[in-house]
Parts: C-alpha cells; sequence; structure tokens
C-alpha cells in the first residue's frame, strides 16, 4: 500500500519540479492530483472506523493524454483511494480511452470510460472540483462509487445546436465492468442483503446508458436526465435460520432489467450555483441455489428513492461555501431507520493557490443506512459526521 | 438603545458583505482581445460563440480541426477575460478545465505563463485560440477575432 503511496507521489513531485502542468514530451499532457481527508462521527461508525477518527481517507491519480492528431485524443489515468476498509491505495485504470471528434454534434470513445450518472458522477473522484467533501449519500452512494465509476464499451457523444432553444448535449453508451468482492459495492451488497461472503459481482451481460444535458437559452441554466438498465449477477453466502439452526447457504444472485433514472437541473448565476437531481432505481432479482442451481425465490424488489437540493456560494478568490439537503430511501414503502438516510450539510471551502485547497464541513445526520454501531456496540438515529481535507492537483 | 446596537450590528454585517463582493470583484477592467492562428477558418465570432469555445462546449472548428484554447496564467489578464466574456468565476471557469483535464473527455486546452508566451503558442499552432490585453501588438500569423 505505502509502496503505491510512493508511486504516485513521486510522479507528482517530479512534475511539481518540472513548474509546467505538460512534461516529458510536448504533445503528452500530465495531470495528477492527491488528496488527504479525516473522518469523525459523534456516534456510529460511518464509512471507516471514525468513531475514533479515521485517516483511512484519501485519493490520488495521475493520467496521460496525448492528441495524434487534432480530433483524435488517447488517454488514461491511474487511480487510488482508501474509504476505510475500501479501496485500500490499490492502484486501478480509473479510465483509458480514445476519443474522436468528428463535429461538435458528433463524436466517439472506446475504451475504459467515465460513467455518466447525473451531473457529478465523472467528477466525483476529484475534489478541486466542487464545494462539499462529499457529494449527497442520496444520488452518491460512496460504497457503489467503484460500479459506477467507470465500465469498458463503446459511446458516442455530441453537443447539438438547438438555435434559440440553447443546446442539447448527449452521451449514448454501451458497456460492461466487474466489481471485486473487496470493493465498496460488495460491500454495499452484503450490507443490504445480509449476505456474509460475496463473489465477483459481474455487471453488463447488457447494460446500456443514455444521458442528456439541456443547455436553455437562459445562461447558466441546464436540466436532464441519465437512463441505466443493465444485468447484474454474483455468487454469495446467505446465513439463513432453518428451526433453532444457522447455516450457510450458497446462493447465485441475478438481477434482471435493473435501471437507474437520474433527472437533474443546474443554475450557475453569478457567484452562486444551485443544483438538485432525483434517483430512483428498481431491479427484479431471482435467487438460485449456488450448488444445484435450483431456483429458490424472487428477491424483495430493490427500489430506491432519493433526492438533494444544494447550493453554493463564492465569496472572495479563496472563500466558498455551500449547503445542502439529500434524503435517501432504500424501499420507500417501508418506515425503516435501517433503510433511510437523511442529511444536512455545511461546507467550507478555503483555495490557498489556484493548485492547494483545503476544506472543513458538518454533516447531521438523520437515519441508519449503511451506518454501523459506535465502538461501544451501540447505534444511533441522529449524530454527526465531521470531514477536513487538504487537496492538491496540478 | 438596543434598537441602535442591533442597527449598528446589522451595518456591520452589511459592510462584511460588502466587503468580501469587493474582495472578489477585484479584476482590473483591462480591455481584452481574442486572438487565432491565421488558418483558424474565421475572422468573426459571436460573444456566445466565444463564450461556448472557452466553456469547452463548441470543440471543433467549421473544418472539423479540434479547437485548442490557450489560456494565460496571468491572474489579472484572466480575469479580465472571464469578466469579460465567460460571465463566470474564476473558479467555475477552471472547473470546466480541470473537468476535462481529469476526466480525459471533451475540448482541448493548453495552460501559458506570459503574454508573449500565449502568442507565440497561437502562432505557430494551427487552430488555436487565446486572448491578450487589446493593445497588444501581434505578429503577422496571428489575428484578432473581431466580435459580431
Amino acid at each position: 500500500m505505502r509502496n503505491h503511496y510512493l508511486i504516485i507521489l513521486a510522479g507528482l513531485i517530479i512534475c511539481l519540479m518540472g513548474n509546467h502542468q505538460t512534461v516529458l514530451a510536448e504533445e503528452v499532457e500530465i495531470h495528477g492530483f492527491i488528496s488527504q481527508g479525516y473522518l469523525t462521527t459523534n456516534q456510529n461508525n460511518f464509512l471507516a472506523e471514525t468513531d475514533d477518527g479515521s485517516f483511512e481517507f484519501n485519493e490520488m491519480g495521475i493520467n496521460f493524454t496525448a492528441y495524434p492528431t487534432s480530433s483524435l485524443k488517447i488517454g488514461c489515468q491511474f487511480f487510488a483511494m482508501d474509504l476505510g476498509d475500501v479501496g485500500n491505495d490499490n492502484i486501478v485504470v480509473n479510465w483509458a480511452f480514445a476519443e474522436y471528434h468528428y463535429q461538435n454534434w458528433l463524436g466517439f470513445r472506446a475504451g475504459l470510460l467515465k460513467t455518466h450518472f447525473g451531473l457529478y458522477n465523472d467528477t466525483r473522484d476529484y475534489d478541486s472540483l466542487r464545494t462539499a467533501i462529499f457529494l449527497p449519500t442520496s444520488n452518491y452512494i460512496e460504497l457503489l462509487r467503484d460500479t459506477l465509476n467507470t465500465s469498458k464499451g463503446i459511446g458516442i457523444f455530441g453537443n447539438v445546436p438547438l438555435g434559440p432553444a440553447g443546446s442539447l448535449k448527449y452521451q449514448i453508451g454501451t458497456s460492461g465492468t466487474q466489481t471485486s468482492p473487496e470493493t465498496g459495492s460488495a460491500k454495499f451488497l452484503k450490507s443490504a442483503n445480509g449476505f456474509s461472503e460475496i463473489s465477483d459481482i459481474v455487471v453488463g451481460e447488457r447494460l446500456y446508458g443514455i444521458h442528456f444535458q439541456w443547455m436553455t437559452p437562459v445562461d447558466g441554466l441546464s436540466f436532464g436526465m441519465t437512463y441505466d438498465s443493465f444485468d447484474y449477477g454474483f455468487d454469495a453466502i446467505k446465513p439463513t435460520r432453518i428451526g433453532d439452526v444457522m447455516i450457510d447457504v450458497p446462493i447465485t444472485f441475478k438481477a434482471h432489467n435493473a435501471d437507474y433514472l437520474v433527472f437533474f437541473g443546474e443554475y450557475i448565476w453569478n457567484n452562486w450555483v444551485f443544483a438538485a437531481e432525483t434517483y430512483r432505481h428498481t431491479e427484479d432479482s431471482d435467487v438460485y441455489h449456488g450448488t444445484s442451481g435450483a431456483f429458490l425465490q424472487k428477491a424483495d424488489v430493490d427500489t430506491r428513492e432519493s433526492f438533494y437540493v444544494k447550493l453554493s456560494y463564492r465569496f472572495t478568490d479563496w472563500l466558498e461555501t455551500g449547503y445542502y439537503y439529500s434524503r435517501f430511501q432504500l424501499q420507500p414503502d417501508t418506515d425503516d431507520d435501517q433503510k433511510k438516510l437523511k442529511e444536512h450539510c455545511l461546507s467550507f471551502r478555503f483555495d490557498i493557490n489556484p493548485y492547494w485547497l483545503f476544506k472543513l464541513e458538518a454533516h447531521l445526520m438523520n437515519g441508519k443506512f449503511g451506518v454501523y454501531p459506535d465502538n461501544d456496540g451501540h447505534i444511533y438515529n441522529e449524530w454527526m459526521l465531521y470531514a477536513a481535507k487538504m487537496s492538491f492537483s496540478f | 438603545m438596543i434598537i441602535v446596537r442591533k442597527s449598528k450590528g446589522y451595518v456591520l454585517l452589511f459592510c462584511l458583505a460588502i466587503m468580501l463582493f469587493i474582495a472578489f470583484d477585484v479584476s482590473a477592467e483591462v480591455p481584452i482581445a481574442i486572438i487565432a492562428n491565421k488558418d483558424v477558418p474565421t475572422d468573426h465570432l459571436t460573444a456566445e460563440a466565444i463564450k461556448k469555445i472557452f466553456l469547452g462546449d463548441t470543440i471543433n472548428w467549421e473544418a472539423n480541426e479540434g479547437i485548442i484554447v490557450v489560456l494565460l496564467r496571468d491572474e489579472t489578464i484572466h480575469k479580465a477575460f472571464i469578466k469579460q466574456y465567460i460571465k463566470r468565476t474564476p473558479t467555475q471557469f477552471e472547473n470546466v478545465w480541470r473537468r476535462n483535464l481529469f476526466t480525459g473527455k471533451g475540448a482541448r486546452s493548453k495552460r501559458v505563463d506570459s503574454i508573449d508566451d500565449l502568442i507565440q503558442y497561437v502562432a505557430t499552432t494551427k487552430s488555436a485560440i487565446g486572448y491578450i490585453p487589446a493593445d497588444t501588438s501581434l505578429p503577422d500569423d496571428v489575428k484578432k477575432i473581431s466580435i459580431e
């Protein structure tokens, strides 16, 4: 883990010593970022061992981009993160693709692509691009970040002028991905379904997605939607009570017709940025016996309904503040605290210089979804999360 | 007496708010001109077209050449350009390009240290576009873009 840290840090230092954003070769651009955060909660554990405070909260990446022709771009990014027991600073290829611009209204991409999902999913790894440390939990569940981050496939994109009605940005693609049992997504599924073990999660025997953003004639105002449809499956062990005895039952889980539907709007007006998103996920799932293959049952329909509203204001070159309210609800027809999480978040961002920033924020939380008991074994419905983070980028 | 104290508090808060606005709005009113490589297939652009190019929404010239947006590190000129043409805060503008850099998507940009470097880069790079103080003299292989 430490070696990975050092490799990326060495890359950052070499580039910074050069005092330029472009090194090595004139046509290869290198950019990178590194951030280190601290998390603590007054009660419960959330995302890491936060009851006693945790520094297991960092991200780093370095990317390389070349332009063989003026319309063709090829690049890749290496990325590592740690958030509690997720990530553990293992280096992954975060994106690697070729992009060809045929016209403003049509371009092509192929490779390992950043996934579009609402307004900010494709930029969630980059702390310097937003006011808050955490994106709203309602739409941007931290544990699902690895699965939603990238997928292998192809896509088309463009910006279609609509005359007096503004313009329409679009991205359409088909792809697939595979997530290992050590990832946050596996942890999320184990937590949501009561599995004790889980195998690789294979996503995308059938996966396609469309993303539209209408840039209205009102300067800074846009609306859009994302729709993703996919299948996924995995093997797992589910502890099951039979009479007075708990036994481990091997199962194969297959989700069909899973889809994400996101609607969003954003308004940039002078020093203000307003944004809101809604998110709905539904799926049908079948459970089979892991060894015999016999059909066991239809799983509960997994439905998530969530939304957030946020605003931010830039006071000076060095100070920005933001607030959001977000509400996550798993299976909306239940009133179980374990299946919901509401949060109010107040953030302060201090830009020390264009390459170095510091953030502080507080979250007032209500709910227990994704929450673990504190170090004394108690779990509370109302609690606070505090976060601090320092980031560098070039 | 209480009312007077409250009023003083409000006045103080108002003054602080005004100071914060003033602290933000420090960019000098330097007239800015848009320049491009002489091979760029246009001599005129609308203010809206310039904004779309510098916000990365337009990524190709008409002849399908990918646009290269050249940005200055000089804060005074850079902020004056953003104020006159883009109508965003410098951070909002910066985020557009950082988004492209870190996701690998979208338009291409190049950042240079000085006005001389910018002119030199635009002169030698087909399809490059940038901005400079309006009273700067230009070599033959760089042209000023007139605003329609």
